[in-house]
C-alpha cells in the first residue's frame, strides 16, 4: 500500500515537496517506517534523527502502529514563537 | 481562545477581550521579529505549521494552566505567513485575580508552545539566506 507523509520546514525544501508518498505493508511501526524513509530519502539527512512523527494529530511513540488511512506527519524539531 | 492567523496582531482588541472583572492582573507576552542578532540582520520570518494538531496543542496547554493555576482568562495568538521586524509574531494574555498567578501562567504556556507545538519559522536574513530554524539538542 502507498503511504503519504506530510513534511514541514527544512525537510520540505530538501525533497522539494510538502508531502512523501512511500510504498509499504501496513500496518508499520513508527520507528520502523521512520527506517524506511532514511533509506528512501536519504536527501533529509541528519535532520530525519530528531524528527518525530504524528498519527492522526497525535505524536507517535517508537511502537505506534500507522494503519492505512491515518493522516501521517514527520515534524522536525519546532521553534516556534 | 487560541488562534493562529495570516493577519497582523492587533493587540488592543485582544485586550479588550481579555481583561475583565474578575481579575485584577492581566500579562501580555508579545513575541515580534527581533531585526538584529550580533552582527547579522534578518529582513523577515516566515512561519508555517501543522495546523490542526497545533491548535489542539496550545489549546491544551491552555487547558493544563488552567489546571495549575488559578486564572481567569487565557488567549494564544499564533502568526503565521511572512512577518517583518517588529511584527508581532505571537501573543499570550493571561488574566488572574492576582499578579503572581497571570505572570507564571503566562511565562508557562509560552515556554510549552515555543518547546512542543508544530510550529517553524523560516529566516531571511540581508544576503537573501532562507534557513529553517530546527534547534537541536545533541
Amino acid at each position: 500500500m502507498y503511504i503519504t507523509i506530510l513534511v514541514f520546514g527544512e525537510l520540505k525544501k530538501r525533497i522539494n515537496s510538502d508531502r512523501l508518498t512511500i510504498s509499504t505493508d501496513l500496518p508499520i511501526s513508527a520507528v520502523e517506517l521512520l527506517k524506511l524513509v532514511e533509506s528512501l530519502k536519504p536527501e533529509l539527512g541528519y535532520l530525519l534523527k530528531y524528527c518525530s512523527l504524528a498519527t492522526n494529530g497525535e505524536l507517535a511513540n517508537t511502537q505506534t502502529l500507522i494503519q492505512a488511512n491515518e493522516e501521517v506527519a514527520l515534524l522536525p524539531p519546532v521553534s516556534g514563537g | 481562545m487560541v488562534t493562529l492567523t495570516r493577519e497582523l496582531i492587533d493587540i488592543s482588541l485582544l485586550l479588550e477581550k481579555t481583561i475583565n472583572a474578575d481579575c485584577g492582573a492581566t500579562v501580555l507576552f508579545l513575541g515580534t521579529v527581533r531585526e538584529h542578532t550580533n552582527l547579522k540582520i534578518t529582513k523577515s520570518l516566515t512561519y508555517e505549521a501543522y495546523e490542526p494538531m497545533a491548535l489542539k496543542m496550545i489549546q491544551s496547554i491552555c487547558d493544563k494552566a488552567t489546571e495549575k493555576w488559578n486564572i481567569g482568562k487565557i488567549m494564544v495568538i499564533h502568526r503565521l505567513g511572512c512577518c517583518k521586524p517588529m511584527e508581532i509574531t505571537v501573543a499570550v494574555i493571561t488574566t488572574a485575580p492576582h499578579r503572581a498567578e497571570a505572570f507564571a501562567s503566562c511565562s508557562w504556556v509560552i515556554d510549552e508552545i515555543k518547546k512542543t507545538v508544530p510550529i517553524w519559522k523560516e529566516e531571511l536574513d540581508n544576503s537573501n539566506n532562507s534557513v529553517w530554524i530546527h534547534p537541536i539538542n545533541p
